[in-house]
């Protein structure tokens, strides 16, 4: 779906602004849909957009206030979905294959369907590491790569450590980036930052924890 | 040539454009009060606006993001929301003190009373934002408000004492009688002037709107670079003026006439007349300018389709955004609250906004996934951290500063 290998999903998807063929707008990324595959790995399969999406990441409480103010409309508890197909590509802005009139739909999946998450469940999800015991460390990033039988992208490591997802802010990407003085702050804030290997994790989505062995360090 | 004449044109609206109502007003009460003694405040200011409107008019051009697309990659939507808040008010007080500006302006032209001009000059704001050229209205009034250089006509014409001015601007030293603490909130809320958030959101958004490319950069540094200081000197020979004028009298500048004043004194009628167009032109420009820039900053923290390019059944939330907020003005106005006084709160909320603008700007300026080779160099990387701990002292003081001071009234 993409020209780039691997990318993160916080740092290049979240709140990024989704542009359709035309070069028309079509809102921003508020969450990202996660769909566990047979395998148990974590696929990409949709942008969300709107109120739905957008609300639980800024307070729990004003969400369920906002749902409870229609209590009968499905919609307030359901986003709108653009599908991961109709994804050109990710750049500074995400590039889609399709026009923008009546694209934003809703999943009506049927009981047996897919187990589906969003990436806002994932992050800020409480991770236990057996070589670093004790330590609050917490999901801030979700790594997306190319699958080996090219059948588009899946979640292959986390990053977890202190703070708020997204202030990495990018740095634990390149390792010479400047300014000097914000890389040296952002780097101290993230010294027990790592990236965990997603097939050595176990992901306890009811009680949200993430159990797992090691992580590596970022460069 | 035509390249030549592009440049041209760009920096002399850049000068026009960068004074506006809170421009004028402050820099001649802080003149009539502290001569040139805060005037390197002004200096710094703008060696800021250009560091950060350079960034953010290469990310525009590179990239096709504007600012705040970049406040909530970057921030989140929690903090990039706290960021809207901040950056929303001080903007929309901003363009309602200059639709209050322009009314103000008219009404010293014909003695009707500015409430009665209030709801003509708001429905031709927003007429000009629905309907008018982008670059039109840059050019025109841009120009117009070039006009603001019989400040420094009248300037030469007063006579003033050079000596005293210039080594009252390099001694930084306040006047006998004023008071330390008024002396920092008055260099607070200069500095907070020169470098309000919303000329870097409709500097970057009016890059994407007219679809810069990295051809452009050259001709954005120029019209940052020449356009802006030049506009900084413009706000120096106002106050400047009202230094000659005012500070021996010991007079304060409380109106809008007051400021245009030392033309009448240094130039007679004519001089006034052209200040008052400037004075018009120059508010009507900003009154454009933070308009915009509200709808903007929203219409980019939700993901709406925006431009004053695009028509407004494509861009419908953004253009219903533009008369919402035009309505919203002309009501505030119509309450009767002065509208010079309205900017003063204003600093405030540029404590919130600030900070939270250049962080990310300055963050993606040197992300290589958004500029590829145009990352930031060391100058601009020293120069941005350097304004970045400023504009973050100046936040945190810019509070207990108001509160001791009584808003510069104690």
């Amino acid at each position: 779906m993409t020209t780039r290998q691997q990318y993160d999903a916080a740092l290049h998807l979240l709140d990024r602004q989704i542009v359709d063929v035309d070069g028309l707008l079509v809102g921003n990324v508020d969450d990202v849909e996660l769909t566990e595959e047979p395998d148990g790995s974590l696929v990409p399969t949709g942008l969300l957009v709107g109120m739905a999406a957008l609300l639980p990441r800024l307070s729990r409480g004003l969400y369920r206030r906002w749902v409870r103010l229609a209590p009968a409309n499905a919609e307030r508890s359901r986003p709108g979905v653009i599908d991961i197909e109709a994804v050109a590509e990710v750049d500074s802005d995400i590039r889609l294959s399709v026009g923008r009139d009546q694209l934003i739909e809703r999943r009506s999946d049927p009981p047996s369907g897919p187990t589906r998450h969003t990436l806002s469940e994932l992050l800020e999800m409480r991770v236990e590491l057996a070589d670093c015991p004790g330590k609050a460390l917490q999901v801030l990033d979700v790594r997306l790569a190319e699958r080996p039988d090219a059948r588009g992208k899946s979640v292959t490591a986390l990053l977890v450590g202190h703070g708020r997802p997204g202030s990495y802010l990018g740095y634990e990407r390149a390792p010479g980036r400047g300014p000097w003085l914000v890389a040296a702050v952002v780097r101290w804030m993230h010294r027990h930052s790592r990236f965990v290997d997603a097939a050595e994790v176990e992901i306890d989505w009811e009680a949200r924890i993430v159990r797992g062995d090691v992580g590596t360090t970022p460069p | 040539m035509k390249r030549l004449f592009a440049i041209a044109l760009g920096i002399l609206t850049a000068i026009g454009g960068f004074v506006d109502i809170g421009d004028l007003v402050t820099n001649a009460q802080v003149g009539a009060r502290f001569g040139l003694s805060l005037g390197w405040v002004v200096v710094v200011g703008v060696v800021g606006i250009c560091v950060f409107a350079e960034m953010s008019g290469r990310i525009a051009a590179v990239s096709g993001r504007a600012t705040f697309d970049l406040v909530r990659e970057r921030l989140g939507p929690r903090v990039g929301l706290l960021n809207l808040a901040g950056s929303l008010a001080v903007t929309l007080l901003t363009f309602i003190a200059e639709i209050g500006g322009v009314a103000l302006a008219l009404e010293l032209v014909t003695s009707v009373h500015y409430l009665l001009w209030v709801p003509l000059v708001a429905v031709l704001v927003w007429l000009v934002l629905w309907r008018a050229k982008f670059s039109l209205m840059e050019n025109v009034l841009g120009l117009l408000g070039l006009s603001l250089i019989v400040f420094g006509v009248a300037l030469w014409q007063l006579h003033p004492d050079w000596g005293h001015l210039s080594s009252q601007m390099a001694a930084a030293d306040k006047p006998l009688g004023e008071s330390w603490t008024l002396y920092a909130y008055f260099a607070v809320a200069l500095f907070g002037a020169a470098m309000t958030p919303y000329e870097v959101f409709f500097f970057s958004s009016g890059g994407v709107e007219e679809r810069w490319t990295t051809k452009d950069i050259s001709t954005m540094r120029a019209n940052v670079f020449i356009g802006f200081p030049l506009g900084g000197l413009l706000s120096l020979f106002i106050a400047a003026a009202a230094a000659t004028v005012y500070q021996p009298l010991g007079i304060s500048v409380e109106t809008l006439g007051e400021v245009g004043l030392p033309v009448a004194v240094g130039l007679g009628k004519i001089g006034l007349a052209i200040a008052i167009v400037g004075f018009v032109a120059a508010t009507f420009g900003a009154a454009c300018e933070t308009g915009l820039s509200a709808g903007y900053s929203v219409a980019q923290y939700v993901g709406w389709q925006w431009g004053k390019y695009v028509k407004p059944r494509v861009a419908g939330a953004f253009h219903l955004s533009l008369v919402l907020f035009t309505v919203l003005a002309a009501g505030v106005l119509m309450t009767m609250v002065h509208p010079i006084l309205v900017t003063e709160f204003s600093v405030v909320f540029s404590a919130v906004a600030l900070p939270l603008t250049y962080f990310p700007i300055l963050v993606v300026a040197n992300d290589p996934d958004y500029l590829g080779e145009h990352t930031n160099g060391r100058v601009a990387n020293a120069l941005g951290t350097v304004y970045l701990v400023l504009v973050g002292v100046a936040a945190i003081a810019a509070i207990p500063l108001m509160v001791l001071t009584k808003m510069g009234t104690a």
